[in-house]
């Protein structure tokens, strides 16, 4: 179905004698309209499966972003930002934190390259890590998951099923320190309940907050290096009524799209006065929600 | 089950089985609740059997600490918190050589200490070193050239164990006790809370809906 066949089903729910009433650009605008209500209503209400399959175009799921001092955009004002935010469903901050009671003291030339430390730890296999200043063996350094031989051992390997050995590429020579990799859920801070103590943010319960045109992770005096968001995006485009050649259904799900005619049909009434239009397309919307 | 886990159990009991990430539960706040239903768990369990199930034990090496001592006549090693399982017994199941067979003789307070070196049999007699605790530390008397101190017990904090890993390992309680611990904050505290309608509307202004 192109714009311009939708803006057929449209005219025929408010009676094609009214059509000319509008201009194809106010007509452009009454559909956008009825999109983000239609959109919004369905996303108030989103308790069951179909009513996710209407928005499925709109829903973005593990959406990695990198941000710039524990905050991220949420409009095009400036970088880094999510371009397409709508609302949000949840966030997950990425933090490192040094385990510092530990050392590296060897780092293998081999495949896996086997990290020696020395102290107490609480290491475990297939644990994310991190490790930085290796020098000599340098492809000791970075993101690894890692397999406990010993209490002060271990293999690295690059994928989270330790099959993809970590190749080594020289002699160990000295450094090396060894970071915890925590990527989890947020809880959301709300102003009046920063005075809670148990609300203070942590690398391990960390929290976000949606203020000044921004996302923010806490705690914010650690460095939050990834987030992956899953939200409701703004759509990629809104229905051209005079197009006729993008099939609008790759993006808008024909029941979708009727619920945006019915949606269109009682605003146009709103606007028209026409009491009886607006009843019948109001008991169409409501039957739609279930 | 993890600690993890088991917040999200006791979460779900006062949510209608369901986790969000608008839960009106912070996470952290029923992390406290779970350590402290644990140990009352814990000593309900120890005062009507007197015994102490392997589950709940942690054990770790506590190495020596140049930083931290002060004194010549005693090594000093940090220690966690033990539970308080009656008025004569904490947590403590053994504390002495890392090798794990020879368990140092508690003495309760330094009075006490003061006998054991004062008296003319225990003063010559006795080889075997002796430790207080204190403020998180255990201060191990008659051989301060040791190095490394296995510590065994039950903690009022399980992830305050060093080799611990929170994110990972068994929470340190047993499966029996578990039921306890979801019983003893559900009916101390969540059955109460979610009783009550939350203060949902963040404008710094109390509204009391339970009428």
């Amino acid at each position: 179905m192109t714009g311009a066949e939708f803006s057929e089903i449209l005219d025929d729910k408010v009676d094609k004698a009214y059509s000319a009433f509008y201009s194809p650009v106010e007509k452009n605008r009454l559909i956008q309209e009825s999109t983000i209500k239609t959109i919004q209503d369905i996303y108030r209400n989103l308790d069951v499966q179909e009513e996710r399959d209407k928005l499925f175009s709109f829903i973005k799921t593990n959406s990695v972003f990198i941000p710039v001092s524990n905050s991220i955009f949420l409009t095009n004002t400036a970088s880094p930002n999510i371009s397409d935010y709508s609302n949000l469903f949840a966030v997950k901050a990425k933090f490192l934190q040094k385990i510092e009671n530990i050392k590296i003291t060897n780092a293998s030339n081999e495949t896996p390259i086997k990290i020696t430390v020395q102290g107490v730890n609480n290491l475990r296999s297939y644990e994310n890590v991190q490790i930085s200043n290796v020098n000599g063996n340098f492809a000791a350094n970075g993101s690894f998951f890692i397999k406990i031989i010993n209490e002060n051992s271990f293999y690295l390997y690059s994928d989270k099923s330790l099959t993809i050995p970590v190749v080594g590429n020289g002699d160990y020579l000295s450094g090396g320190d060894v970071s915890r990799v925590f990527y989890n859920f947020c809880e959301q801070l709300l102003s009046d309940r920063k005075i809670d103590p148990y609300s203070l943010a942590t690398i391990r319960y960390p929290r976000f907050e949606v203020a000044n045109q921004k996302l923010k992770i806490y705690p914010l005096e650690d460095s939050c290096i990834e987030i992956s968001v899953d939200y409701l995006s703004t759509p990629p485009y809104y229905i051209d009524s005079s197009d006729s050649s993008i099939n609008i259904e790759e993006v808008y799900p024909i029941d979708l799209l009727y619920d945006i005619a019915d949606t269109y049909s009682n605003l146009f009434a709103q606007n028209v006065k026409d009491a009886e239009l607006f009843n019948t397309s109001f008991t169409e919307i409501q039957k739609n929600k279930g | 089950m993890t600690l993890r886990e088991v917040i999200s159990q006791v979460i779900k009991l006062g949510s209608g089985g369901v986790l969000t990430d608008e839960t009106r539960y912070d996470l952290r706040d029923i992390e406290d609740r779970i350590h402290f239903a644990r140990a009352l768990a814990i000593q309900n369990y120890f005062s009507e059997k007197k015994r102490i199930s392997s589950e709940w034990i942690q054990t770790y090496n506590s190495p020596f600490d140049s930083n931290i001592q002060s004194g010549v006549k005693f090594a000093r090693f940090k220690a966690p918190s033990p539970i308080v399982l009656d008025s004569y017994r904490d947590g403590f199941v053994y504390v002495g050589d890392s090798s794990n067979n020879i368990a140092y003789r508690r003495v309760n307070n330094r009075a006490e200490l003061s006998n054991y070196n004062s008296h003319r049999y225990t003063k010559l007699s006795s080889n075997v070193p002796k430790f207080i605790y204190e403020n998180g530390y255990i201060d191990v008397y008659g051989n301060s050239m040791i190095k490394e101190l296995l510590i065994s017990g039950v903690f009022s904090n399980p992830t305050s164990i060093p080799n611990y890993n929170q994110d990972v390992d068994n929470y340190p309680v047993s499966d029996d006790l578990i039921i306890q611990i979801k019983d003893i904050i559900f009916k101390t505290s969540v059955n109460v809370e979610s009783g009550r309608t939350p203060d949902l509307i963040s404008n710094s202004n109390e509204v009391n809906n339970n009428k």
